[in-house]
């Protein structure tokens, strides 16, 4: 009773935090109590990585300028660096105040906001010239440079990416314009926003929505070219399609392309090269951009490109040179790529031209694999290709991807209703775990190895749902049950369940294979048991899960009352009151239910459906029932079966009576008329 | 069992046979003796015990047979036997007692109404063992409904060796 007390009064304080969280005053909504979201006042020019900017006004400090950006729920945003990005305060970066999930009433949805510090100077580049001359002031370009790479560093120290370094990223801090800030990189997906020319070819070649979060090499790659744009006065490439950057990158270089198109200031070329190297090992650090801006000489050589080999390889008659060209050009090409591996001609190729026997040998030893094994085209050129050029990203029937990026390739692909079978391919194979093999400072996840299980298992709370929640904490869960909420941890759950049972059919199931496989991964091992039942074939026991599962869930995260919930699981919930046998008190049972679905309290379906006693006594009851039952049958069969036999005894019965009734009567008689002769 | 019965059978005729011959003229002089002594008696209970001798005769072994309708003849001869052996005391061996219908009809009537007994009452007892058979079918049905409407069980359908006991 007390612990129920407890609890009661653990859920009554959530229901206070979630009424204050969801105050929205005449068109604007009200975050944490301080920040007034004005949906009226959409600020256009700072609308960035898919998000939507609003002015806010902080109801503590009026002063202070703010906007919030509302991200797009049609990507997510980076919802693990959130917390670093708030406590970071970098001059280069812009300031994050708050985050939080909040009513985005012009799309009538939950939406991850973002609220920043307003750039009181405006942005850097407009519609793509600079309006700062960098080129003719040394000292501001050092500052500016400096700071960006100081930017980095603070990223590297936290292990994060900011992936949003570009030309159009740029913000003056303040209105005298004498500070330039980066702006957002935690609305959308890392560098799915980035124009071309800001991403080394690596990246480049992904899909944009699987780049992952790259290195901080990448970073450095985007600085250099943001550099290069402050310093040449506009933002180059702007118009440049993927495809052709990425070719011209893949042939010329990336800084040999960019002098193309624009005249790069001599003062700054070595930085310039230094930092948008093709070599991500050779990029620049913090301490050797310090050194050229200071004019100190720097130890090492700049490799700008791959060395090209001297004699061609022909992949479908296009002549390619390096180890990145031939990837690119295999991916194009899949059959002539894997002709050329299965004839041995590529392993001939690496050891001709790029004197690489140990590479040739496993080249050798997967066309062998291959002839031996035979079929997967698409797979055996994605080995031979991570082989060949370890950094490049994998591809696979069409789909390019860095392994930490896939889980959000497949959280789009969910999410537009589109098949994900080649994903579950890719996580049925050993490309991933080939591709971390080769990576010489990365790890992959512990679990990696899980994966094939995971496919393998179609129960609920596996298969691809539970990899890609397992593998990228930033995607919400996209369970249809939720509609247009947002659900980025278990505390949300049961509030977006209960706030879209609108829109939801509770004839369904109140659960489904994402929401599982997203409690799963974010609730741990003790909710094992929970998947076990839920893996049952019995109706009642996945019923039970369930109710366990989401009792749970309230009595830890609240809110105190889930009043739609709540008729959607006693709908659900009336397998388990089958599991009592007694009609009348199944009735009990369903008028109870109707009663605590208007309480909204979960914990009491528990206590009335789960009551030991009850069920003892009706399981007895039930025991005896049966008994009798099968008595009264056993009675009736005999009846009827044997009514010959029952007659027989019954006209044996009556020839009895008869004879002892002649013969009383006979006695009778006998007497009657003995003592008249006598007495006569 | 019509081994068992034929065993249990009294083989008079094996009896008598086993006498020897002076054992046998006894007897039957004895008889004749007492046959000549009481008369109108015998011949009162040869007249009266007519159909229990037929029944002896044409149904050897329905012993029910024998005893009821036996019985019950004898219930009526006592009266005219008893009749009979005080006139015969009071009227030295009187026999036109033998030409009363009435008595006649009172030794054969008894008889009549043991055949009728032993013929209806075996109908009557079954009639009212199956009316008490589908009585309690029908409690055990009510009962079973009532257990299969509380509790939800299958209660296995058989209805048409219901509808057999109906129709019997």
């Amino acid at each position: 009773m007390a612990e129920n007390l407890n609890t009661e009064q653990d859920v009554d304080t959530y229901t206070e935090v979630q009424d204050q969280e969801n105050a929205v005053i005449a068109g604007k909504y009200l975050m944490k109590e301080r920040f007034e979201i004005d949906f009226a006042e959409h600020i256009s020019w700072l609308d960035n990585n898919g998000a939507k900017a609003y002015a806010v006004s902080d109801r503590i400090d009026s002063t202070r300028r703010l906007f919030a950006l509302v991200c797009s729920n049609e990507t997510s945003p980076r919802m693990t660096i959130l917390p670093y990005l708030k406590s970071i305060d970098n001059p280069a970066l812009m300031k994050m105040v708050e985050y939080g999930v909040i009513n985005f009433l012009p799309e009538e949805s939950k939406n991850m906001a973002l609220i920043y510090e307003m750039p009181l100077g405006g942005k850097v580049f407009e519609k793509g010239i600079s309006n700062i001359d960098l080129a003719s002031n040394n000292e501001k370009f050092r500052k500016v440079a400096l700071s960006l790479m100081g930017l980095n560093d603070a990223f590297k120290g936290m292990e994060m990416t900011h992936r949003a370094i570009r030309a159009d990223n740029l913000y003056y801090k303040d209105a005298e314009r004498t500070e330039i800030v980066v702006g957002d990189c935690a609305a959308s997906f890392p560098a799915y926003y980035q124009p071309p020319m800001f991403e080394p070819i690596e990246s480049l070649m992904a899909d944009r929505q699987a780049r992952g979060n790259g290195t901080f090499r990448d970073d450095i790659y985007s600085i250099g070219m943001v550099l290069l744009c402050l310093a040449c006065g506009k933002d180059i490439g702007r118009d440049l399609l993927l495809p052709q950057v990425l070719q011209q990158k893949l042939s010329k270089g990336s800084f040999t392309f960019v002098c193309s198109l624009e005249k790069v200031p001599t003062t700054y070329s070595s930085l310039f090269k230094g930092l948008i190297n093709d070599f991500a090992d050779a990029r620049w650090s913090y301490s050797s951009v310090f050194n050229s801006l200071e004019g100190k000489p720097i130890n090492h050589t700049i490799n700008l490109a791959p060395e090209k080999a001297k004699r061609a390889l022909n992949i479908d008659r296009q002549k390619v040179y390096t180890a990145t060209e031939i990837v690119y050009t295999a991916h194009l090409n899949i059959d002539a790529a894997y002709e050329l591996i299965v004839q041995g001609k590529l392993s001939e190729w690496i050891k001709s031209s790029m004197e690489d026997e140990k590479l040739a040998s496993r080249i050798d030893a997967l066309a062998k694999q291959e002839l031996s094994s035979g079929g997967n085209k698409d797979l055996t050129v994605a080995r031979a290709c991570i082989l060949l050029c370890p950094n490049m990203p994998i591809r696979y029937k069409g789909i390019t991807f860095f392994p930490d990026g896939i889980a959000k390739a497949v959280f789009l692909q969910m999410k537009h209703l589109q098949s994900v079978d080649v994903y579950v391919d890719i996580f049925g194979s050993d490309l991933i775990r080939l591709w971390y093999q080769e990576q010489e400072d990365l790890r992959s996840s512990a679990n990696i190895t899980d994966f094939k299980l995971y496919i393998l298992r179609r129960e609920i709370g596996y298969g691809i749902e539970r990899i890609i929640y397992d593998v990228d904490s930033d995607i919400p869960c996209i369970s249809p049950l939720f509609g247009k909420e947002l659900v980025y941890a278990p505390q949300n759950v049961l509030r977006a369940l209960d706030s879209s049972f609108n829109e939801q059919d509770i004839s369904k199931s109140p659960y489904d294979r994402h929401l599982i496989a997203f409690l799963r991964c974010r609730m741990g091992k003790k909710i094992d048991n929970i998947l076990a039942d839920l893996n049952s074939s019995r109706d009642e026991l996945k019923a039970a899960a369930v109710m366990h599962l989401y009792t749970n869930l309230q009595n830890k995260y609240g809110p105190a009352k889930l009043n739609n919930l709540t008729i959607w699981l006693v709908n659900f919930l009336k397998v388990i009151i089958k599991v009592y046998h007694n009609k009348k008190y199944q009735k009990y049972l369903e008028k109870e239910l109707v009663k605590i679905a208007k309480t909204g309290k979960l914990y009491e379906i528990v206590e009335l459906l789960e009551n030991e006693h009850a069920l003892e006594k009706d399981r007895i009851d039930y025991a005896n029932v049966l008994n009798e039952a099968n008595l009264l049958i056993n009675e009736k069969n005999k009846i009827i079966n044997h009514t010959d036999k029952m007659d027989e005894e019954a006209k044996e019965a009556a020839l009895r009576f008869a004879s002892v009734l002649a013969m009383m009567i006979m006695t009778a008689s006998f007497a009657f008329n003995l003592i008249s002769w006598v007495l006569q | 069992m019509k081994q068992k019965n034929k065993a249990n059978e009294i083989h008079l005729t094996d009896s008598f046979k086993r006498l020897n011959w002076l054992q046998k003229g006894a007897l039957a002089f004895f008889l004749i003796i007492l046959m000549i002594t009481t008369f109108p008696i015998v011949l009162i209970l040869m007249i009266g015990l007519l159909p229990t001798i037929t029944v002896m005769y044409t149904d050897r072994r329905n012993y029910d047979k024998q005893i009821i309708i036996g019985c019950f003849n004898l219930a009526g001869v006592f009266f005219y036997l008893f009749r009979v052996m005080g006139d015969y005391a009071a009227h030295n061996g009187r026999f036109d007692i033998v030409g009363d219908v009435t008595m006649l009809i009172l030794m054969l009537g008894a008889a009549a109404l043991g055949l009728v007994l032993y013929n209806e009452l075996p109908a009557l007892y079954i009639y009212f063992a199956r009316s008490n058979y589908k009585h309690r079918i029908e409690k055990i049905n009510q009962r079973l409904e009532k257990l299969s409407e509380e509790w939800g069980i299958d209660i296995p359908a058989s209805n048409n060796e219901e509808a057999e006991v109906k129709n019997r």
